[in-house]
Formats: structure tokens, C-alpha cells, sequence
């Protein structure tokens, strides 16, 4: 056994009030980041312009291309802005890995594997996104604003429970009264 | 001792549950909980009565407020929205609405509990968390979005950020937060249940 809830409700709440107050700080700094840099450079390098070559690929009859942060195709246009970018999923992971016991080498893995995991999922999601729009428009908003949400962060819940059930905690961090 | 492969299970199968039964229940779920929203939506602001509906079919179903204002707001010295005014149009698609609640049942219901006592504890203490995930997120956003609707009024462009607590309140919400605070209580009402999870290898 390498992970114990034994942990007292102590440990928990220090758990909590960490993750809530490192959430609260990536998300100031995420919302320092201006708009244009986000619309103009990040976006497009690391969401549209991946996202757009697989649905040339998967689709020929796309003809997709990109405008700076937009999508656009025959079959419709997406729009990426703040907030489309995984970043919700990301600051929870990120918070959640940063605020459990572990040692700093654990973390750095686990958040390595989070931003890979979060890109790809994100990946996923916009593709999906697009298919419904081009294919199947009467189930975008309920993909959009339902289903993919609660699946991204099951998903990114479920892997911090593997992740963190692989770590030892570190009790010196944590008094545990068990 | 649970093994975590279990754990992980209990997730997708809880998961899969709380979608569809939100997804069935949602719509009578979210009507009861309208008193509940006008309430808070009241203590949280002074401009306005909040009348609340639940209205379309679907996935086109909303949750729509419009307000009747109470007293004289001035967008600036030109503008001026007189008391009594009928206004109307914020909205929350309904699915969105449900995402918060359908997260916290997951996790009170994935994380194993064992002994009626634990179970009785779990049911008491989320019902707790399910009026607050409820009581804080759609109505301080409804009106968030009002405010909103005011500031684009006034300056005839973009919400300057920071100008109002409860536009930034929806900007904290959609960005994130509102899968923070199902989360985060989800995770304070499972904390005292306490087993041992087996590890992969174990």
C-alpha cells in the first residue's frame, strides 16, 4: 500500500485550501496574459493550426483553414477563445498536483504528463467539436457545453487519482494522526 | 482496501449515471431550484427583482431571468434605465447549467463509502453541498451577466475587467471555477470516509 485516505481530515483540509489558493493564482496570472497574445500566437500555434491539418486530413472536403484564432471551413466556422484553450482542465491538474504531498520529482512528472494530457484532450475536443457542427449540428450545444466538459474533467479527475495513488505521501508535509 | 482500477471504474460508471439522470432530471431539477436562485439572486444585489423560467426544449432549453428594476440606474449621463423597466434576454443554456451538480454526484458517488452511518453522513453533507454548488454558481452568474449587460450598455464596447464583482465572477466561473467548486466541496464531503486504496502493483 503506497496511498493511504487514512490521511485525518487535517490533512485533507490543508489539501483543499492549497489547491483552491493555487487555482486562484494560475487563474490571475492566466487572466494577466493579454487577449491578442493568446488570439494571435498561442492559439493558433498550439490549438488551431494542429487541430486544422488532422481535419484536412480526416475530411477532405473541409477545405478548413485558420484566421489567427478562428477555424474555418465549408461546413462552419469555430471561433477559439479564452477559456477554449484546456486551460480550466490544466489549472485543476496543475493545482491538484501541486497541492498533494508528494516530492518535487513526482510533480514535475505528473505535470509533465498533465500538459501532455490536457493538449491531447483538447485536441480531441475541438475535433469533435467540429465534426458536430459539420455532421451532426443538433448535438453541438449539448457536446459543447455538457458532455465534453464533465468527460474532460472525469477524465482529468480520474488521472490524479492514478497519479496521486502511485506517490508516497509525505507525512513530514502532512502530521498524520492515524 | 479498494484498489484504484475500482475506484476508476466507480468514476466511469458514476460518471455515465449522473450525465444521463441529469440529463433526464435536469429540467424539473433546475425549475424547483428557481425559488432557491431568485433568493440569492435578491441578497446579492439591490437593482433588481429577478423573475425566473425555464423555457424551450431540448438542447435548446435555457434557463432565462429578466428583471424589473427597482430604482432609477444610470448608464451614464445621456442613459437611463427608469425604475419599473421590465427587462429581459440573460440566459444560461441548461446544459450548462447542470455540468456543476452532475460533477459533485460523481465524485459522492465514485469515492467509496462503507457503513450506513458513512452513507447517511455522505447523503447529509452533500445534500449541503449541492444547495451551495447550486445557491453560487447559476444565479451570482445570472446576474453577472446582467451587470455585464449594463457595462456593454455604458461603454458601448468590451466589459472593462475588473469594473464589476460579478462580471468577474462570470469570467471565474467559465473559465474554470465552476468545475472548482463541485470539486472542491466533493472532495470535503468524501474526506472523513477513510479506507486504504491498493496500489496498481500491490
Amino acid at each position: 500500500v503506497i496511498f493511504e485516505s487514512e490521511a485525518p481530515a487535517k490533512g485533507v483540509g490543508t489539501f483543499l485550501v492549497l489547491f483552491i489558493g493555487i487555482y486562484i493564482v494560475l487563474y490571475i496570472a492566466y487572466m494577466a496574459i493579454p487577449d491578442d497574445v493568446l488570439r494571435l500566437t498561442v492559439f493558433p500555434a498550439g490549438i488551431v493550426r494542429p487541430t486544422l491539418a488532422i481535419i484536412n486530413m480526416l475530411d477532405n472536403s473541409a477545405h478548413a483553414v485558420s484566421d489567427a484564432s478562428t477555424l474555418m471551413s465549408r461546413n462552419g466556422n469555430l471561433d477559439i477563445v479564452r477559456g477554449c484553450d484546456g486551460s480550466g482542465i490544466a489549472l485543476l491538474l496543475t493545482s491538484g498536483i501541486l497541492a498533494f504531498p508528494t516530492s518535487l520529482r513526482a510533480k514535475v512528472k505528473g505535470l509533465m504528463v498533465s500538459l501532455l494530457l490536457v493538449v491531447f484532450t483538447n485536441c480531441l475536443r475541438i475535433l469533435g467539436l467540429y465534426f458536430a457542427l459539420a455532421y451532426a449540428d443538433n448535438w453541438f450545444e449539448l457536446l459543447h457545453l455538457y458532455i465534453i466538459p464533465t468527460l474532460m474533467v472525469l477524465l482529468a479527475g480520474g488521472y490524479f487519482i492514478w497519479w496521486a495513488s502511485r506517490q508516497g505521501i509525505d507525512r513530514t508535509s502532512f502530521q498524520s494522526s492515524s | 482496501v479498494f484498489a484504484i482500477k475500482k475506484i476508476l471504474v466507480r468514476l466511469i460508471i458514476s460518471g455515465i449515471m449522473s450525465s444521463v439522470g441529469m440529463l433526464l432530471l435536469g429540467k424539473s431539477i433546475v425549475t424547483a431550484c428557481i425559488p432557491l436562485f431568485e433568493v440569492i439572486i435578491e441578497l446579492a444585489q439591490s437593482d433588481f427583482i429577478p423573475v425566473l423560467e425555464v423555457s424551450g426544449a431540448g438542447d435548446s432549453t435555457q434557463l432565462r431571468m429578466s428583471a424589473i428594476i427597482l430604482h432609477d440606474i444610470f448608464l451614464n449621463n445621456m442613459q437611463v434605465i427608469p425604475t419599473a423597466t421590465h427587462l429581459t434576454g440573460k440566459a444560461q443554456s441548461l446544459a450548462h447549467v447542470l455540468v456543476p451538480p452532475t460533477l459533485l454526484l460523481c465524485i459522492l458517488a465514485a469515492w467509496p463509502v462503507i457503513g450506513i452511518k458513512a452513507i447517511l453522513t455522505r447523503l447529509a453533507a452533500g445534500l449541503v453541498a449541492m444547495i451551495a454548488v447550486m445557491a453560487f454558481i447559476t444565479p451570482l452568474t445570472l446576474v453577472g451577466l446582467f451587470q455585464i449587460g449594463l457595462l456593454d450598455a455604458t461603454e458601448g464596447g468590451p466589459i472593462a475587467l475588473g469594473a464589476n464583482w460579478f462580471a468577474n465572477w462570470v469570467l471565474f466561473t467559465e473559465g474554470g471555477g465552476r468545475w472548482l467548486i463541485p470539486i472542491a466541496l466533493g472532495i470535503a464531503c468524501v474526506a472523513p470516509h477513510r479506507f486504504r486504496i491498493r496500489n496498481l502493483q500491490a
